[in-house]
């Protein structure tokens, strides 16, 4: 059994692009903003189902035919 | 005569009256952008041959009665994230400086020019419109018009100074999170922030698939009809405004005192000077109405996470190499973006839907809803907080700056930002109309009238006055 330390060191390899990302960077900043990123409203009921595309949301005919 | 300040209405009707030649407008504003980009940083590249080319050339066109377009004729400039065939695009980015040289013109630029319009340069922009300073180490800081040592605001930061300064009549430029709303607030000019999906944003370097904008920017609102309808997809049908042009009587205002008006979220300065604006708007007729946007408050962690995951896949794969041209705060902001959970971006995405809901209850009671354009007025540079009324900074780098912007790209809606009046220092305040899904036909009437009725616009006084 892996402890948690090593089990994440071997998930961060396996993904090394976003590894990567963290040379040279303020480490602390990107925890930060992961942590309020984490902070997006529980909105979550099954029935909400997946997102809408942004143009789905707005019903009204734009598009002309006659143009 | 000066033509650098004329509305752009009169600049057409001189023009259509054969009162004055293009090529005359053309030379003021690149005599205007020799004298003022040095302390402006207003452009990256001018266009001095090939602008004054076609100007000659759209006025031989005309001397045969051949003019067409809404922009026959009128100098424009567009934000340097635009491709134009044969130039560079920098997108701020000091290794792009002298290419790869684009191959094609986007959509955008090229409906500005099948209106006639005549672009007469690239303007500056915060680094790969990552930020609302517009101080771009590279290409210089965009020097505020109301005040050089202050920020012009971004990402567009370069497209309003030019404007602000008479170095054009329109512009372009782009807006993710409050990209030309944040520079028309510190300028005292006015952007629209469009509705998603209506204008084309192919060759323009994205930042967010599903909430970049490309926008039309003006002096007054009155300026930005012809560039927005210029801009339009071909095949869009604006629905016309459905209300009565000359009167704010009966007008519906929604009024957002948890969030879009909240005082702690903005300076005392731009809360003062919003609120008098709302109080005249309401002695000439219009009707305060309260809105609850329940989830408002919490919905900038959404904006983010789908703006860094956005961003972050945008230069990922082969283009992962372009970071290590890109300054420190650029390519931290693309690291976030790598570390948003899939889970997240997607809760993001279906938190959207439910935002766009409550905004579509309060527009079923309102016309429009108001807030600041942004929550404080123009700092000097080198600033990344300034103090704010409630108990915490406002930050400049992000969510201060963008507080009142980011919904309306998070669910798609157009709003107008113009100025409402100014601060005790003179510098302007801008004043921001929301409203549903292609209402900007209606947003513009009522911003129209509103300048009509209180005359908020002035030109900037400092000594970039050519006159001074």
């Amino acid at each position: 059994m892996r402890s948690k330390e090593e089990a994440f060191g071997a998930l961060l390899e396996a993904n090394a692009p976003a590894a990567s990302s963290l040379e040279g960077m303020d480490v602390d900043a990107i925890i930060d903003a992961v942590r309020n990123i984490m902070q997006i409203p529980d909105v979550n009921d099954p029935w909400l189902g997946p997102f809408k595309s942004i143009t789905e949301f707005h019903f009204c005919d734009i598009t002309d035919e006659s143009k | 005569m000066n033509t650098n300040f004329l509305p752009l209405k009169d600049a057409k009707e001189m023009l259509r009256k054969r009162e004055i030649l293009s090529r005359e407008l053309v030379d003021a504003c690149l005599d205007q952008i020799e004298k003022y980009n040095g302390k402006l940083n207003a452009f990256i590249r001018v266009y001095l041959e090939q602008a004054r080319e076609r100007a000659d050339y759209l006025d031989r066109m005309r001397a045969r009665n051949n003019d067409y377009g809404l922009l026959f004729g009128i100098p424009v400039a567009v934000k340097d994230l635009f491709e134009i065939k044969g130039q560079p695009c920098t997108c701020g980015d000091k290794s792009r400086r002298y290419g790869p040289i684009s191959e094609k013109t986007a959509p955008a630029v090229k409906a500005l020019e099948d209106a006639g319009a005549i672009v007469v340069g690239s303007t500056n922009m915060h680094e790969w419109a990552f930020g609302g300073t517009s101080e771009n180490p590279y290409y210089g800081y965009v020097n505020n018009t109301w005040g050089p040592d202050n920020i012009s605001g971004g990402s567009s930061g370069g497209s309003a100074v030019a404007l602000s300064a008479g170095m054009c009549f329109a512009a372009l430029g782009t807006d993710t999170g409050g990209s030309v709303r944040i520079p028309a607030s510190c300028t005292g000019t006015s952007a629209l922030k469009v509705t998603a999906g209506i204008t084309d944003g192919y060759g323009a370097y994205p930042l967010s698939w599903t909430m970049d904008t490309v926008c039309p920017m003006a002096r007054t609102v009155e300026d930005l009809a012809d560039p927005f309808l210029a801009i339009c997809k071909p095949g869009i049908k604006i629905p016309a405004a459905s209300r009565r042009e000359d009167s704010l009587k009966g007008l519906r205002v929604g009024i957002n005192e948890e969030y879009f008006l909240n005082p702690d979220l903005m300076q005392k300065e731009v809360y003062t000077v919003v609120k008098k604006a709302i109080e005249s708007m309401e002695k000439a007729g219009v009707s305060l109405v309260p809105v609850h946007i329940p989830h408002i408050g919490e919905a900038q962690p959404a904006h983010q996470a789908i703006l860094f995951s956005e961003s972050a896949a945008v230069y990922s794969g082969e283009l992962r190499e372009w970071r290590k041209n890109m300054s420190p705060e650029v390519s931290q902001f693309l690291a976030f973006g790598d570390w948003v959970p899939a889970v997240n971006y997607i809760n993001a995405l279906r938190f959207r839907n439910v935002l766009h809901e409550e905004f579509a209850e309060a527009f079923s009671k309102v016309d429009i809803i108001v807030s600041p354009g942004i929550s404080f007025v123009s700092p000097p540079h080198g600033k990344t907080n300034v103090e704010g009324s409630g108990e915490n900074d406002l930050s400049l780098i992000l969510d201060g700056a963008i507080t009142f912007d980011f919904p309306a790209n998070l669910i798609g809606t157009p709003a107008l930002c113009q100025p409402c009046g100014f601060s005790a220092d003179g510098l302007p305040v801008g004043l921001q109309l929301m409203g549903p899904a292609y209402s900007e036909m209606m947003l513009l009437d009522i911003g129209n009238c509103l300048e009509k009725e209180f005359h908020w616009y002035r030109h900037p006084q400092p000594y970039y006055d050519p006159s001074a």
